[in-house]
């Protein structure tokens, strides 16, 4: 074995806080050989960004580390500001996690990629430099890339800002990628593609790479070795196989059975999915009532909602509509759970933001226990808030930090009417129901964590027996293993309380594992609907199978069968065809 | 008032945000405590202190707190009960000793008019000090009103934006009229009265910043989750805004309130200075340093440094509010 | 680009407009030049034609209402005519007149003021962030919060004073009072006025150098917490480089809003220094035409500020156009 380009030894990263010191990495060793792919796994907190900011030497000043960093022979924190950015951008180079404000705003795309090959070879003239930027962009397959080079940022979107970070990371052949969870802010769809790309990158470069990832599923389609993190340690480290079917450690085995999968892990030896699979068969303990005779809770029926796009500033005129959602019908029956996904832009939230107005629609029709919403007088609409309440994606910005959680609880309760006593008496029932103390009613929701605000979000949900809860990417904002528990909490609570959910998500794995029903949404309309079972076993739609191909699935050996190749590597050695073919000969070094 | 030493800028409805997003900071990433444990009496972290304590606690420990707040107490003592005790009135003549420096019946000397400037300062201090806490105060208050009823508006429908659209263009006209001028015609008129109209007065032309802030701070958190979620439960509006909407920009507001005092007093003071603030039977500072004379410094140095100590001191206090309910941002950095 | 300025330049002009109507018309309703000119305690009564003639030459009548006066002042406006000085002199001249003559010397302390004073905050600010919690910073963060807390008259004494005092010790000093010397011609009078505008300016500039340094300090350090920032330093640009090619012109491109009200403080500024140091400029002039009841001179002034703010703020738009490509 060659030796390795990237050696951590007993790495450990502190902070000063206002709360004391935060220890961010401890102790972490780690070695990286050439062309390998090695993935740092953890959940939030568990210190795997700040230990790659780490080696690339771009840590606050403020940051307290000790150990050693030791890059193709040269040790990092040794080095100056001057020489580490020498090695940044051309031996080491980086991909960030959000696409939307990695890039500088007010240059184009062409230049900022330019700007990269320049930085290291200066006596590359401005012209080449722009031609190599547009062949670059020609390979991570940005369509018309002469046109698009001459763009700003603001007008790509996040897969092909994504792609542009993806060019400027090989511009200069870099002997190591890091790439800090470069998915984790894009839909299923184009997160497939973008590690696609990068995988075949990495594979014609030669490059070593570490990737930065919470997600399993895509580490089991990327990685030869993986090295899991937890509260800024190392837990274990192996080869990917070694890790997905025979981890040692309890807490990796923790976090793969928390992960939910699409297959539900019927074949393969992975342990991933095995607490999701309890999950599910909680969930879909069926009703003893056929579907047909339970009462139906919401009726949607053809309905639409249109925006208009309207230009000029002073006198406004209508150039154009949008139709957020373009005639969808579906119904929801009685201790049901619907699954409505799509993705982002898909028109998924504007359905559920039209249901919760309990307005008269533009067009359809809403009716929840049979009567339509349009009709519903004043007094009898401030009575069906209790009957329909909804759970927030993200539990930090769903309760107001200034009210202790019991008045947060009391909130749908006081409106009402509800006496003092019986309140008092539904608090403390709300928070056992969701497994919290009832004594924690006094406290403040920064007091808890993620997952605990969650629960509270649910209860205020149930605090005045609702028929029917929408649960809006309720569990999207947080780490797998907190996931499973509020999952596990919501399957429990639709059985035991016979409530409906309405579950809006991205994430088709999720739903898969409590959703009796799915409906499959895409610009406005509902492509593909049927009992949950049949639309993951058989797709009738060209769109549902190619969401369900694109989600990543934590089992290597399935996951190896499904990748393709994506880079275009005649582009990058600058052979290409088309709008490049002038740009004499290859600028690199 | 235009005054170029406005402490009080908009940049600061960021400060909102850092409080309630904890992931902002990519590089501490939810360091706080972990999912199994539920926050049990020893294991409390930093914020289960209790936000009041907290807030104590980091003011007290911010020296220029410290000091502002003795100053300032030290002044207000001062403005009440030295004119009682000192033996010259603000407007006894003593002609003889005119144009003299400090002595020991003369504390800070004697201007050409044969005023006695310790005399003068301390009633003026007065007056400014009322000025500058009415004024700072009706600034709140009708900037509140404005700002939160433009922000809360925005978002309802095609007649809130209309509201918001014509509040906005109230405040930007506010911004563009010349406001000294119209206190210079204002003053003088109103002031046959009382000086007490020249609260009113400074607040209707100091309110437009800070109901700019308080505007976009609304927006902010009409968008927030917690308070859609009060709206679909069917909670009125009104109560809304006094639940959810106040009492996550009282803080804001009461920064805000204090750095008012110290720019309602440069107002006064320079409106005062050139003849247009408090007239005749009435002194205040910027009268008093209207006599100078650059032959003779004593003539107005003494309360052009009381004058400093209050505004410095206000200031002080203010952004080690500042600083004490929002560490990561704003004047903790300027 | 030229779509979007040209809103704002509307935008701006109905303002302006808005703002100088209201400010005339207060100022008529509210001024009562008959009153100094003709108090009823005067020992010689002026004879009730004469009085009425010379108000009514000025439109200033009170018995005319106010609304009547207003469309005289603004079709008298359209022409490029801005009405009449009141006055103890009974010649008729021409606000327009005085303005042209006031307007070079105000501009010449506003501009050379707000340009240096800009330029100077924003490099401070921009250091201080960089630098942060250096010994530099620290100095300069105090000094910026000590001159923005002190009021202008305060800063312009304490200028004078430390000119004085320098002027005491080696008998060479700096012009305190007039700008001009009328006994001085030539390169000597240029020498005279080039020395005289020093101290005007400094104050002037430490007031915008120290407000501004504050804000961009702040806009800096949100460049620095940046993610594009990271990216620029990832791609192998140092500190200071990436600082240099991203940093600045993003975080140039909030300070835009406050340089478009920064001229209305301008004003502020120089009527003050004008007052104290004797300089016969716009700023001096609105003290002495509001206090002798000069309705046609206070809404020329307004007028004067109106097209200033007007003018600045279309600049600051301009430059936020060319600094930031997602408006155009």
């Amino acid at each position: 074995m060659s030796d390795p380009i990237l050696t951590v030894t007993d790495l450990s990263v502190g902070f000063e806080t206002e709360a004391g010191h935060v220890q961010a990495v401890q102790n972490l060793s780690y070695q990286v050989r050439p062309g390998e792919a090695l993935a740092i796994v953890g959940e939030s907190g568990s210190g795997k960004s700040v230990s790659s900011l780490a080696v690339m030497g771009l840590l606050p000043g403020s940051a307290q580390i000790t150990g050693d960093i030791e890059l193709m022979g040269k040790k990092i924190f040794t080095m100056n500001d001057r020489e580490l950015s020498q090695l940044r951008g051309d031996t080491i180079s980086m991909v960030f996690q959000d696409p939307l404000s990695a890039l500088t705003p007010v240059f184009t795309v062409g230049d900022q990629i330019s700007e990269v090959v320049r930085i290291h070879h200066p006596d590359v003239s401005k012209q080449k430099a722009a031609d190599r930027a547009i062949e670059l962009l020609e390979a991570v397959g940005i369509p018309e890339p002469r046109r698009r080079a001459q763009q700003y940022p603001h007008e790509f979107s996040g897969g092909m800002r994504q792609r542009v970070m993806i060019a400027m990371a090989i511009a200069n052949e870099p002997e190591l990628i890091i790439a800090d969870e470069p998915t984790t802010a894009l839909d299923v769809t184009i997160q497939a593609q973008v590690m696609e790309l990068l995988k075949s990158a990495q594979e014609m470069l030669g490059a070593a790479t570490i990737l930065i990832t919470h997600d399993m599923g895509v580490v089991a389609g990327f990685a030869d070795r993986v090295l899991v993190m937890k509260d800024a340690q190392m837990v274990e480290t192996g080869d990917v196989e070694q890790i997905f079917y025979e981890p040692r450690e309890q807490y990796t085995r923790n976090l793969l059975s928390a992960v939910p999968r699409i297959d539900q892990g019927a074949e393969g030896g992975s342990v991933a999915g095995a607490a999701m699979r309890k999950v599910a068969e909680v969930a879909t303990s069926e009703d003893s009532r056929p579907r047909e005779e339970r009462p139906v809770v919401l009726a949607v029926e053809d309905l639409h909602r249109i925006y208009p796009i309207t230009k000029g500033a002073v006198v406004r005129r209508k150039v154009g509509e949008q139709r957020a959602v373009d005639g969808i019908s579906f119904d929801i029956r009685e201790g049901e759970c619907m699954a409505l996904v799509g993705e982002s832009g898909c028109g998924k939230t504007t359905t559920l933001m039209e249901i919760m107005q309990l307005r008269t629609p533009q067009q359809g029709e809403i009716r929840i226990d049979g009567r339509p919403t349009g009709s519903l007088s004043r007094k009898e609409r401030a009575k069906l808030r209790s009957e329909v309440t909804l759970v927030f994606q993200d539990p930090m910005a769903s309760l107001d930090p200034r009210m202790p959680i019991g008045d947060i609880l009391k909130e749908p309760m006081r409106v009402q009417g509800y006496s003092a006593k019986k309140m008092n008496e539904r608090v403390d029932w709300l928070l056992k129901t969701v497994e919290l103390k009832p004594e924690h009613a006094s406290r403040y929701p920064t007091e808890f964590s993620g997952g605990q605000r969650q629960r509270v979000g649910v209860a205020r949900a149930l605090a005045c027996d609702p028929k029917l809860i929408i649960l809006d990417e309720p569990t999207s904002a947080l780490d797998v293993t907190v996931q499973a528990g509020v999952l596990a909490l919501l399957a429990d609570l639709k059985t035991r309380l016979g409530v409906s959910y309405l579950f809006v998500s991205h994430d088709l794995s999720v739903v898969r594992h409590i959703s009796d029903r799915i409906s499959v949404m895409r610009k406005g309309q509902i492509v593909e609907s049927g009992p949950t079972e049949r639309v993951f076993d058989d797709p009738q739609h060209e769109y549902t199978k190619e969401l369900l191909a694109a989600v990543p699935i934590p089992d290597p050996k399935v996951a190896r069968t499904r990748s393709r190749n994506v880079i275009d590597a005649a582009a990058f050695r600058g052979h290409a065809a088309g709008g490049t073919a002038e740009s004499s000969g290859s600028v690199r070094a | 008032m235009t005054n170029p030493s406005d402490m009080r800028g908009t940049d600061d409805a960021a400060a909102l945000q850092v409080e309630t997003d904890h992931r902002a900071n990519s590089v501490l990433e939810g360091m706080p405590p972990s999912e199994a444990e539920p926050p049990e009496g020893d294991a409390r972290s930093l914020e289960s202190i209790g936000r009041g304590e907290l807030l104590r606690r980091r003011f007290l420990r911010n020296p220029g707190a410290l000091i502002g707040m003795v100053v300032v107490l030290l002044l207000i003592l001062g403005a009440i009960f030295a004119p009682m005790a000192y033996q010259y009135e603000p407007f006894e003549r003593d002609l003889r000793n005119a144009l003299t420096g400090p002595s020991q019946y003369h504390w800070f000397g004697v201007d050409e008019n044969g005023y006695d400037i310790f005399a003068r300062t301390m009633v003026g201090l007065r007056i400014s000090l009322v000025i500058g806490a009415g004024t700072a105060l009706l600034t709140t208050v009708l900037a509140l009103i404005v700002g939160t009823v433009a922000g809360y508006v925005s978002y309802k429908g095609r007649w809130g934006a209309f509201v918001d659209g014509a509040l906005v263009n109230l405040i930007n006209l506010f911004l563009v009229i010349p406001s000294l001028l119209l206190l210079m015609l204002f003053s003088p008129v109103l002031q046959q009265a009382s000086w007490l109209w020249l609260i009113p007065l400074l607040a209707i032309f100091s309110w437009m910043l800070t109901a700019r802030v308080l505007r976009a701070m609304t927006q902010q958190l009409v968008r927030t989750e917690y308070v859609e979620a009060s709206r679909f439960m069917g909670v009125n509006p009104v109560t809304t805004i006094v639940r959810h909407i106040i009492p996550n920009i009282a803080s804001w507001i009461i920064i805000d309130t204090t750095l008012g005092v110290s720019a309602a007093i440069l107002g006064e003071t320079g409106l005062s200075f050139i003849g247009f603030g408090i007239q005749y039977p009435n002194v205040s500072l910027g009268t008093v340093l209207q006599a100078y004379n650059i032959a003779a410094p004593w003539t107005w140095i003494p309360p052009a440094m009381v004058l400093a100590a209050l505004v410095i001191s206000v200031n002080l206090m203010g952004e080690a509010l500042r600083d004490a309910l929002d560490p990561t941002s704003g004047s903790s950095r300027v | 680009m030229v779509r979007f300025i040209s809103i704002r330049v509307l935008t701006y002009v109905i303002l302006v407009f808005l703002a100088t109507s209201f400010a005339y018309l207060l100022a008529a309703s509210l001024m009562h030049p008959e009153e100094v000119l003709y108090p009823p305690i005067a020992t010689k009564p002026v004879p009730e034609g004469t009085a009425q003639a010379y108000l009514n030459a000025r439109n200033i009548n009170p018995d005319v209402p106010v609304f009547q006066r207003y469309a005289n002042w603004l079709g008298g406006l359209v022409r490029g005519d801005l009405g009449v000085t009141t006055g103890t002199n009974k010649e008729l001249s021409p606000v327009l007149e005085v303005l042209k003559q006031r307007i070079p010397i105000s501009l010449r302390l506003v501009v050379l003021g707000t340009v240096i004073g800009t330029v100077l905050g924003v490099a401070v600010g921009m250091l201080t962030a960089v630098r942060r919690h250096s010994l530099g910073d620290r100095g300069a963060t105090l000094l910026s919060f000590v001159i923005v807390s002190l009021p202008t008259p305060v800063v312009i004494l304490v200028v004078q004073q430390i000119n004085q005092a320098i002027q005491n010790r080696t008998g060479f000093g700096l012009p305190a009072i007039n700008p001009v010397n009328p006994l001085l011609h030539g390169w000597d009078a240029f020498l005279y006025e080039s020395k005289a505008i020093v101290m005007p300016t400094i104050v002037l500039a430490i007031f915008a150098a120290a407000s501004y340094s504050r804000y961009m300090k702040v806009t800096t350090l949100d460049v620095l917490g940046s993610d594009y920032l990271r990216t620029a330093r990832a791609k192998g640009l140092t500190r200071g480089r990436a600082m240099n090619r991203h940093g600045l012109r993003m975080a140039l491109i909030p300070m835009g809003q406050y340089f478009a009200f920064a001229v209305g403080s301008a004003f502020t500024g120089s009527l003050f220094v004008e007052l104290m140091f004797n300089w016969q400029g716009v700023g001096r002039y609105a003290v002495s035409a509001v206090g002798i009841a000069d309705i046609n001179g206070t809404a020329g002034v307004v007028l004067y500020t109106g097209i200033l703010t007007l003018l600045s703020a279309t600049f600051a738009d301009f430059l936020q156009g060319i600094l930031d490509p997602r408006i155009r």
